[in-house]
C-alpha cells in the first residue's frame, strides 16, 4: 500500500513538472459554465450581506439587489455601538476558541486509541460515536438544557465550552482516526524502540503528520461554533455582558415593527468576518491533507 | 516528515491564553441576582428602536435617582418567551419582562411562571392611572392580572390619497362594495390595491377583522378562544368576504407571500395604496408617504356588525413581574412608581410616540408632533368602532398564518371550505 | 450547527490504510477515555432524555410536568399532521438526496481536474457553510419574496405570468424549500468528494485515457466505483442532514406554510417543543425521527452492498 502511494505520489510530481496537457472537450467547456453558475448562486448572498450593509431601511427591502451605497459606513458604526458587539465578538472568541481547544485536546489521543487499539472494545466505541450523528438538532436542545440547570451552569459561557465539545466528539473523533491510520506503523515501532512513550509518539510522531486532519476538525466546528444561535440563546442566555454576536444580532429584529435589515446586515458581515479569516488561514492546510498523506506513505 | 507541517504548541497555548483573557474581560457582568438593590428587567424594548432607546434612557434616570440598579437584558420580541421559560426553568428567571400578552405569553400567569400583580397595583396606588379596559385585557380570569399594562396600540387602514387620486378615487371608500370597486380602479391605473403580511402575524389579524364584521364581541371571544368557525354562520359570512376581496383583486399580487416586512415597505415606497397597519409604524414611514396618509377604518360590511369602519385597539407591552422580582417588591415598587409617573408617561409619548395605556388625566396634556400619530390619536370612537382584540383569547402557540396564507392563494376558495382548517387548529391541539 | 456537524464527511484516504497491523495495544483505549466520557454526558445523555421526556406530558418549558404513558404516542399515531410531514420529509429526502449526491459527486470530480480557478472554485463551494443560517434566510427571503429576484429576472425576460410566492403557493413551496437545500448541499458535499478523488492514481485515467473513455465513461466506469464506499458514507450523511436539519430552514422561510405544504417531522420537533409547546410531544416525534434515521441508515448501507 505504502509503495502505491508513494508511485502515485511520484506520478504526480512528475505530471507537475512536465505542465499538464488535456483536450478541451464540449463536456468540459458545458461543465465548467455549469461549475461557474453554480458559484455565482453561491456568491449570492455574500454580495446580497455587502451591498444591503450600505443601504437605508426601505431600499434593503424594495430593492433587495440593486448596490446604491445609499448609507455610506454609517450602519457600521452605529451597529457596533448600539450591540455593543466588540463585547459580544470577545465572548464569541472565548467560547469558540476554548471549546475548539478542548475538542481537540480529548479528540486527538482518543483518534490515535482507536485507530491503534484494535479489537473488540475500539470497534464498539467506534459504534457508539456513530449514534452521536442521530440525534435531531433541535430535539436535544431541551435535555441539555436540563443537563446545564443539573450541573449548575444555567446562564454561563462555561457551559457551552463544554457542550460542544461533546457533540462534537463523534465527528472529530471518527475524522482524526481516518487520518491517523494513514500513518505508516513503521514510524511509531522506530521511535518505540527509541524508547519513547505513547504519548510521546502522539505528540512528535502523530501530530506533525496529520495537521490537514487537525485542520478539517478545527475549521469545521470553528464554523459551527461561532454559527451557533439557539442554544447560546437558550442556554447563556441574552445578558449584554455574556451574550455572543450571534444572540447580539437577532435583537435587531423590531418588536412588532420594522426591522432596519441595513444594519442587520451590516452586524451579519462584522460576525461573519472571523470566520472567513480563520477559513483562510485553514483552507490551504485543509486542502492538502490527501497529497501529503500519500507523500508521507 | 518535519519538512511541512510543525504543531506550534506554544502558540495554540498562546492563542487559548488570549482567548481566555477575551472572555474574563467581557463577561465582567458580575451581577448578582438576588441583591434587592438590583432590578434586571428582559425587555422587547430593544435598541435602535424608538421603546428601547427611550426605556434605557429612563433606566439610567431611575438609577440616578434611587440608586437601585437596572440591569436591562434585550431580546427580541419572537425569541423572549423561550428565553425566559429556560430561566424560570432554572429558577434564574429576570425580576421583570418587558412583552405583549400574547398567545405565546397567555399561560405563564396560570402556570405561575409569573405573579398576579392585581395586589400590587392598588397597593401602589396605581390602579386609578390606568385604562380600566387595559386592566382588563391584561386580567385572565381566576388567575388575576399578568402584568402591568404599560404601551398600547391602535391598529387602522392606512390610505395613500395621492395613490387614490391619480385613479381617479377622491374618498376613501366607505363600504365593501366601493372597497372593491375602488381596487378595480387602482388596478386599472397600475397601481396595487392593498398590502397585506398574507405570509406572517399580519394575515391572523386579518382573519380575525373580517370574521368580525359579522360577529359580535361575545361570540368572536368564544370563536378565537375554542374554535368552532364552521358553525358559526357569521364566521362563515366573514370568511367569505376575505375570499371575495382576494378573487375581486383587492389585495397586492401574491399577497400569500408577504412577510409584515415586505408588506410596510410596499406601502412605505408607494408601491401599495392602502394597507391594514398598526401605530408601531407611524414614525418609520417616510415623510413623503406620511404627509398623503390617511388613517380610517376598515369600510362597512352591509348588514355585518358594527355601523361604523372598524379597526382594532389594543394593549401592548407591559412589565410581567416574576417570582423572583416578587422577591425585591421594594424596588419594584418604586421602579414602577417611576415608569408610571406623569412626567415619564409623558416623555413616552412626547420622545417615544408611543399610546400609553392610562387613563387622559394621568398622561396630562403631553402630545406627539408626529403627523401620523396625532391623526392615530384622533381616531376615536365617535369615528371608528374597535374590534374585540383577538391575542390573549387565541390560545398559546396558536398560529392562524399557515392555513391564512394558503387561502389567500387559493382563488375561488370559500369560507365554508376556510373554516374547515383553521377549526382543525383547534382540534389538533390535545 | 447540525449542517456541519453531520454533514461532515468521514474525510478518509483509502480504507486500504486499514491494513496496517502492528503496533497493537488495547490498553491504548484508555486513551479515548476522556473524549468518551465528554460525549456520553453532553451527547448520549440528552438523547437518552429524549427516550423519557416522550413519556411525558410537559406543557411549556417551565410548566408542571408529569408522566402520561403512551399518551404521546398514540395521539401521534392518529394526528394526521404526522403523516402530512411524514409525506413532505419522503419527497424532500426522494428528490433531493439523489440531486445532491449525483451532482457534488460530478462537481468534485470536475474540482478534481484541476483545471484553472479550481482553487476559487473550492473557496467559493464552501461559502453557505460559512455565513449563518440566519443570514441565510433573511437573502432567500429576498430572492423568493413576492417582490424578490427570481420574480424580477422572471419579469426582465416577459415571463411575469410565471410570477409567484414562491414561499407562500403550495405548489411551490416545498420545492422552494427543496432548492435552497440542494443550493447549499452540493457545493460542500463536492469539497469532501474532491478531496477523496484526488487520492486515486492519475495512472488509472491516464490509462482509460489512452483506451479512448471520455470523462463521463471515466467518472462512471472508473472513479465511482473506488469511491462508492466513500459515496455510501457520504449519501448516510447527507441523508441525516436532510431528515434532521430542515428545521431551522422552515422556521426562517414558510414556518410549515402555507397550510402544512412545507411541514417536515424536523419542523414539527421545533414547532410542538417551542411555538405550541408540548415539550413531550415534540420528543415523541424526536423518536420518529430517530428510528427513521436508523433504518434510513441500514437502508442506504444495504443499498450499497454494506462495504463499509
Amino acid at each position: 500500500m505504502t509503495a502505491i502511494s508513494t508511485r502515485a505520489a511520484t506520478a504526480r510530481t512528475r505530471r507537475r513538472r512536465r505542465g499538464r496537457v488535456r483536450r478541451v472537450t464540449p463536456g468540459i467547456i458545458v461543465s465548467y459554465v455549469l461549475a461557474i453558475l453554480y458559484a455565482l448562486a453561491l456568491v449570492l448572498p455574500l454580495y446580497w450581506l455587502l451591498i444591503s450593509a450600505f443601504k437605508s431601511r426601505i431600499e434593503t427591502v424594495s430593492r433587495p439587489f440593486t448596490p446604491t451605497f445609499s448609507s455610506g459606513i454609517g450602519h457600521f458604526r452605529d451597529v457596533w455601538s448600539l450591540l455593543d458587539l466588540g463585547t459580544a465578538l470577545l465572548n464569541s472568541l472565548y467560547i469558540t476558541a476554548v471549546a475548539l481547544a478542548l475538542t481537540l485536546v480529548i479528540a486527538v489521543p482518543a483518534a490515535y486509541a482507536l485507530a491503534r487499539a484494535g479489537g473488540r472494545v475500539a470497534t464498539a466505541v467506534e459504534r457508539l460515536y456513530a449514534l452521536g450523528f442521530l440525534i435531531p438538532g433541535f430535539a436535544a436542545l431541551v435535555p441539555t438544557l436540563l443537563l446545564a440547570i443539573k450541573l449548575d451552569m444555567f446562564n454561563t459561557r462555561e457551559f457551552m465550552i463544554l457542550y460542544l465539545p461533546g457533540s462534537a466528539q463523534p465527528l472529530a473523533v471518527i475524522l482524526l482516526t481516518q487520518f491517523m491510520r494513514t500513518v505508516p506503523p513503521a514510524l511509531e515501532e522506530t521511535a518505540m524502540m527509541d524508547g519513547a512513550g505513547r504519548l510521546r509518539i502522539l505528540l512528535r510522531v502523530y501530530l506533525p503528520l496529520i495537521v490537514p486532519g487537525i485542520a478539517t476538525v478545527a475549521i469545521l466546528n470553528f464554523i459551527s461554533y461561532w454559527n451557533d444561535y439557539l442554544y447560546t440563546l437558550v442556554i447563556v442566555g441574552v445578558d449584554p455582558g455574556l451574550r455572543t454576536v450571534q444572540v447580539a444580532l437577532p435583537t435587531l429584529l423590531g418588536n412588532q415593527s420594522i426591522t432596519d435589515y441595513g444594519l442587520l446586515c451590516a452586524g451579519t458581515v462584522i460576525s461573519v468576518l472571523p470566520v472567513f479569516l480563520v477559513y483562510a488561514v485553514l483552507n490551504r492546510r485543509m486542502e492538502n491533507a490527501l497529497v501529503q498523506g500519500a507523500i508521507k506513505g | 516528515m518535519t519538512r511541512s507541517s510543525f504543531i506550534r504548541p506554544r502558540a495554540i497555548a498562546l492563542a487559548v491564553a488570549a482567548a481566555l483573557a477575551a472572555g474574563s474581560l467581557a463577561g465582567c457582568s458580575g451581577k448578582s441576582s438576588s441583591d434587592p438593590n438590583t432590578l434586571t428587567v428582559m425587555s422587547s424594548f430593544t435598541t435602535g428602536d424608538a421603546t428601547g432607546n427611550e426605556f434605557n434612557k429612563l433606566a439610567k434616570e431611575f438609577t440616578a435617582q434611587t440608586g437601585i440598579k437596572i440591569n436591562v437584558e434585550e431580546v427580541n420580541y419572537a425569541d423572549l418567551p423561550k428565553v425566559y421559560e429556560a430561566a424560570k426553568l432554572a429558577n434564574k428567571e429576570k425580576d421583570l419582562v418587558i412583552e405583549n400578552l400574547t398567545p405565546d405569553t397567555t399561560d405563564w400567569l396560570p402556570q405561575g411562571q409569573v405573579v398576579d400583580v392585581k395586589q400590587y397595583l392598588d397597593d401602589w396606588g396605581l390602579t386609578d392611572k390606568l385604562d380600566p379596559q387595559a386592566i382588563e385585557y391584561w386580567t385572565q380570569g381566576d388567575s388575576g392580572l399578568a402584568g402591568f399594562p404599560y404601551t398600547g396600540f391602535n391598529w387602522p387602514v392606512w390610505y395613500n390619497m395621492d395613490l387614490l387620486k391619480k385613479a381617479g378615487i377622491t374618498q376613501i371608500p366607505a363600504n365593501t362594495d366601493e372597497l372593491i370597486a375602488d381596487a378595480g380602479k387602482l388596478r386599472a391605473a397600475g397601481i396595487q390595491p392593498m398590502a397585506l403580511g398574507g405570509a406572517e402575524w399580519p394575515v391572523q389579524n386579518f382573519v380575525t377583522w373580517m370574521v368580525q364584521q359579522y360577529v359580535a364581541p361575545d361570540q368572536a371571544k368564544k370563536l378565537f378562544s375554542s374554535g368552532g368557525y364552521c358553525a358559526n354562520p357569521g364566521a362563515v359570512k366573514g370568511l367569505d368576504l376575505m375570499g371575495r376581496l382576494r378573487d375581486a383583486g383587492v389585495f397586492i399580487d401574491n399577497v400569500q407571500g408577504y412577510t409584515a416586512d415586505q408588506m410596510t415597505t410596499a406601502y412605505f415606497t408607494g408601491k401599495a395604496a392602502i394597507m391594514p397597519s398598526g401605530s408601531w409604524g407611524y414614525t418609520q414611514v417616510p415623510d413623503a408617504v406620511a404627509a398623503t396618509t390617511k388613517l380610517a377604518g376598515f369600510p362597512v360590511t352591509a348588514g355585518g356588525a358594527y355601523s361604523k369602519p372598524t379597526a382594532f385597539e389594543g394593549y401592548s407591552d407591559g412589565f410581567f413581574l416574576s417570582p423572583n422580582g416578587a422577591k425585591k417588591l421594594a424596588s419594584v415598587e418604586k421602579f414602577m412608581k417611576f415608569m408610571y409617573s406623569q412626567q415619564n408617561l409623558q416623555s413616552w409619548v412626547t420622545d417615544g410616540s408611543q399610546i400609553m395605556d392610562v387613563k387622559p388625566e394621568a398622561l396630562g396634556d403631553a402630545k406627539s408632533t408626529k403627523p401620523l400619530v396625532v391623526q392615530g390619536n384622533a381616531l376615536t370612537k365617535d369615528v371608528v368602532d374597535y374590534l374585540l382584540l383577538p391575542d390573549n383569547y387565541i390560545p398559546a402557540g396558536f398560529d392562524y398564518s399557515p392555513v391564512a396564507s394558503e387561502f389567500l392563494g387559493h382563488k375561488g376558495e370559500t369560507g365554508a371550505q376556510f373554516c374547515k382548517a383553521l377549526d382543525k387548529l383547534y382540534t389538533d391541539k390535545k | 450547527m447540525t449542517q456541519v456537524l453531520v454533514q461532515t464527511p468521514l474525510d478518509a484516504p483509502a480504507p486500504a490504510m486499514r491494513r496496517a497491523k502492528k503496533p497493537r495495544d488495547k490498553a491504548l483505549i484508555a486513551l479515548a477515555l476522556p473524549s468518551l466520557v465528554w460525549y456520553v454526558v453532553f451527547t448520549i445523555g440528552p438523547l437518552c432524555a429524549m427516550f423519557v421526556v416522550a413519556f411525558m406530558k410537559w406543557p411549556g418549558l417551565a410548566a408542571p410536568t408529569s408522566f402520561n404513558g403512551l399518551d404521546n404516542i398514540r395521539n401521534l399515531m392518529t394526528d394526521d399532521r404526522l403523516y402530512t410531514a411524514l409525506k413532505n420529509t419522503a419527497i424532500q429526502l426522494v428528490v433531493s438526496l439523489p440531486i445532491i449526491m449525483i451532482g457534488a459527486f460530478m462537481l468534485g470530480y470536475f474540482l478534481n481536474l484541476k483545471l484553472p480557478g479550481h482553487r476559487i472554485l473550492r473557496v467559493i463551494m464552501f461559502v453557505p457553510g460559512l455565513v449563518s443560517l440566519p443570514a441565510i434566510g433573511m437573502l432567500f427571503v429576498a430572492v423568493l419574496g413576492p417582490t424578490g429576484l427570481v420574480n424580477s429576472m422572471l419579469g426582465e425576460v416577459g415571463l411575469d405570468s410565471l410570477n409567484t410566492a414562491w414561499l407562500a403557493d403550495p405548489r411551490t413551496a416545498l420545492a422552494a424549500l427543496i432548492a435552497v437545500g440542494v443550493w447549499s448541499g452540493i457545493g460542500f458535499t463536492s469539497i469532501l468528494f474532491a478531496a477523496r478523488l484526488s487520492a486515486i492514481d492519475q495512472e488509472i485515467y491516464d490509462a482509460a485515457e489512452t483506451d479512448g473513455a471520455n470523462h463521463w465513461q471515466r467518472m462512471w466506469r472508473i472513479a465511482y466505483p473506488i469511491v462508492e464506499d466513500y459515496f455510501g458514507v457520504l449519501t448516510m450523511l447527507q441523508y441525516l442532514w436532510t431528515l434532521f436539519g430542515s428545521a431551522g430552514l422552515i422556521l426562517l422561510l414558510t414556518r410549515g406554510g402555507p397550510g402544512e405544504s412545507t411541514s417536515t417531522l424536523a419542523w414539527l420537533v421545533y414547532r410542538f417543543g417551542f411555538r405550541e409547546p408540548n415539550v413531550g410531544y415534540s420528543q415523541a416525534v424526536g423518536l420518529v425521527l430517530f428510528v427513521l434515521g436508523v433504518a434510513g441508515l441500514l437502508a442506504i448501507r444495504r443499498a450499497f452492498r454494506a462495504r463499509f
